[in-house]
């Protein structure tokens, strides 16, 4: 008994040594992120086929990658999306800095002017990235003077979220085929026909500031409006783009053919029992939306996704890009670095996967890939590259200006304040935010 | 000999019905969070109103069990909460009766100066107080999460309060009998502190359980999460589109503790607001 216990004393001994040698081999990559956690669905997940939300589809490609590298660890560190940008100044300030973090496009110029970002080209070089298959428009997102700063994940857009079931029942197409206006003419006309037919509105938006900003945004780029158009501090929203634009969504409401949901919780739940038949939202939404559609049916069957239709000129589209960067200080090591390149390059790899969630690759290959062309639900989405556009990339702070129209514009939507006071208010806030910044 | 049965005064009885009713109005968003975390989240997106039918589930309280990090947040969370708990009550009550009993030169001055930090809230101090622990080193340490709750003036308030109502009376027996000030502070005015003392322990408890902020912006590697800011995290959509029976879930997990602390201890709660309402 005492030679046993003596045994298994010194086999938890060499254990006790072994294991920590063995776990200090693995180089540790920290990768701070936003997109939720789903350990209870995707925490074990192998199979990239599986998860077609965001946060399925990146926990499933860090595991995959975990095992295929048994050297390296990727770690997430994960933040709810509202204080993520707060923390990571934070983190930034007290030299806590992440090895690889996820930054939006039009975030991006922020931290880059503050020198807070590595330039990424000799990585990517060094990674072996090949960053001429990075299409125009998300490598033009990552790339501020000439420099790209980022790898980009995907291609985010504004879209129409469709009920074909209903437009068909309204004459407006076929199922999974639904027939959308090409003009602000075609757009009233449409719209009256589906509530003469179905006695439903025909388009819903939520009341989300962004939502509202990022339609706007969509509609000035169709007619080719410059809301910058002498100085990047300077916004114009009192010529007469704006209130045209403006004034084709509130005839919308007037004729109860645009309907305002309070929130996307009861978006979802009105589209998804047939209560109208366009809801304008994002391309991450499609994932859920599917999802939906797949596993509830019902009043839901027939959903499509369609880019944000040209009501207001020519075919255009606001968009940006989720994108990885390294933040100076971050990777400090020649072993963390060549892991999150690593780690990066396999992102770029697997970049298909990531268009599951509803978002575009970034890839250029991937564009006519059938993997990417023949997903269903989406319709058209080959022809979003050319025509998705951004704000002039050295508008600063574009995410806190945002809400800033949304809301002024919403309200006036609402009957709260009348469209003058609204966009003179949104381009007072804007202007006044922008002139502040140093 | 039959009892009669005393009836209650008519205005007593129309409290009571009254209180009743608040009751039932104040438990209604609570047993209603609680159906909603029994509701598959899928099936509430269609139907917010599926809270009142079968079928329930407890998914997403195993789907929350299954969080690979729960069990390092719920840890975190009891060691800030109880130490910043103990430390609060014990601080407090050394410098409530130090305001209460002993003359000292400038003590209302003191006193003055620590009620003033009532007035100041944590959104104010917190960009030094985050510059502060940076240049100490000290992010990402339980001493992070810990040392900035500590001073609470709140609590001194009370103690100092509390103390000063205990009738003197009562500590000159024990000096007669040659008591130190410590002993007579241990031995003979604390316990009947208690009531205060449960009052304040409890606010501590429940602020320091429910902090995000700090913890938010201090504790950024995962292992140092505490329940809330994982618990955010965890959010998978940025609409907050779904997942409704599962993000009650978490309400209901995060407030469970809560909850049974209260029923344990609001006696002491009750005894003590009732107390300092007749002094």
């Amino acid at each position: 008994m005492k030679r046993f216990k003596t045994f298994v004393t010194m086999g938890a001994l060499a254990m006790a040594l072994v294991i920590p040698s063995v776990a200090q081999a693995q180089t540790e990559v920290r990768f701070a992120r936003f997109f939720g956690a789903c350990e209870a669905d995707f925490g074990t997940n192998m199979d990239p086929s599986l998860p077609s939300n965001e946060c399925g589809v990146i926990t499933t490609l860090t595991n995959i990658f975990n095992e295929q590298n048994p050297d390296v660890r990727v770690v997430p560190e994960i933040v709810e999306w509202g204080p993520y940008y707060e923390q990571l100044a934070g983190r930034i300030a007290t030299g806590d800095v992440p090895d690889i973090s996820v930054m939006h496009g039009d975030m991006l110029v922020n931290f880059v002017r503050r020198g807070m970002i590595a330039p990424l080209d000799e990585a990517f070089v060094e990674a072996g990235i090949d960053v001429e298959d990075i299409a125009p428009g998300p490598r033009n997102n990552v790339t501020i003077e000439g420099t790209v700063y980022a790898l980009p994940q995907d291609f985010v857009t504004w879209i129409w979220h469709t009920n074909s079931g209903l437009m068909t029942q309204a004459g407006l197409g076929e199922a999974s085929a639904p027939v959308y206006p090409t003009s602000g003419e075609e757009l009233l006309a449409q719209a009256r026909q589906f509530k003469e037919a179905t006695g439903l509105p025909y388009l819903a938006m939520t009341l989300d500031a962004n939502a509202m900003a990022r339609t706007l945004y969509t509609m000035l780029m169709q007619s080719g409006y410059e809301l910058f158009p002498d100085s990047t501090t300077q916004i114009d929203l009192h010529s007469p783009g704006p209130r045209e634009a403006f004034d084709l969504m509130q005839q919308l409401v007037d004729e109860q053919l645009m309907v305002i949901s309070p929130d996307w919780s009861s978006a979802y739940t009105s589209f998804s029992n047939g209560e109208f038949g366009n809801m304008i939202g994002g391309t991450w939404q499609i994932g859920d939306l599917v999802r939906l559609s797949e596993q509830t049916g019902g009043a839901l069957e027939g959903y499509v996704a369609h880019v944000f239709p040209a009501i207001n000129g020519e075919p255009a589209v606001w968009s940006s890009s989720h994108s990885w960067v390294m933040l100076n200080g971050g990777a400090a090591t020649p072993e963390k670095r060549e892991a999150s390149l690593r780690f990066m390059k396999f992102l770029f790899d697997n970049n298909i996967h990531w268009a599951r969630t509803g978002h575009l690759p970034m890839r250029t290959s991937l564009m006519t890939d059938p993997a990417f062309t023949e997903m269903p639900y989406r319709i058209g989405f080959g022809d979003i590259p050319p025509i998705a556009q951004t704000l002039p990339k050295d508008v600063l702070q574009q995410r806190i200006i945002q809400p800033f129209i949304g809301e002024e514009l919403l309200a006036a939507l609402q009957g709260q304040k009348s469209a003058e006071d609204a966009f003179a208010a949104a381009e007072e806030r804007v202007n006044t935010y922008l002139a502040r910044l140093r | 000999m039959a009892t009669r049965k005393m009836s209650k005064p008519m205005g007593e009885q129309i409290l009571v019905a009254s209180v009743v009713i608040l009751a039932i109005a104040w438990m209604v968003p609570l047993v209603w969070i609680v159906g909603l975390s029994l509701k598959s989240s899928l099936e509430l997106v269609v139907d917010p109103n599926s809270v009142f039918s079968f079928p329930y589930t407890l998914k997403n309280y195993a789907d929350l069990m299954v969080t690979s990090n729960l069990g390092i947040w719920l840890r975190n969370t009891l060691i800030v909460t109880i130490t910043q708990t103990v430390l609060v009550v014990a601080i407090s009550c050394l410098a409530g009766y130090g305001f209460a009993r002993v003359e000292f030169p400038g003590r209302n001055v003191v006193f003055i100066l620590v009620l003033m930090g009532l007035a100041i809230p944590q959104h104010a101090v917190i960009v030094p107080l985050h510059k502060m622990f940076n240049d100490w080193q000290m992010h990402n340490t339980f001493q992070a999460l810990i040392l900035p709750g500590l001073s609470g003036p709140f609590g001194v308030f009370l103690m100092t309060a509390y103390f000063r109502a205990i009738p003197i009376e009562i500590e000159e027996a024990a000096k007669l009998d040659n008591a130190s000030r410590f002993r007579i502070f241990w031995e003979v005015t604390l316990p009947l502190a208690v009531p205060a003392m449960a009052t304040l322990g409890i606010f501590t408890f429940l602020s320091a359980w429910n902090d995000y902020l700090w913890p938010l912006i201090s504790a950024t590697r995962p292992d140092m999460y505490t329940l809330t800011v994982g618990l955010a995290a965890t959010q998978t959509n940025i609409d907050q589109s779904e997942g409704l029976g599962y993000l009650m879930a978490q309400a209901v997990f995060a407030g469970l503790p809560m909850l049974i602390l209260y029923i344990f201890f609001q006696k002491y709660v009750v005894r003590a607001v009732a107390g300092a309402a007749i002094r």
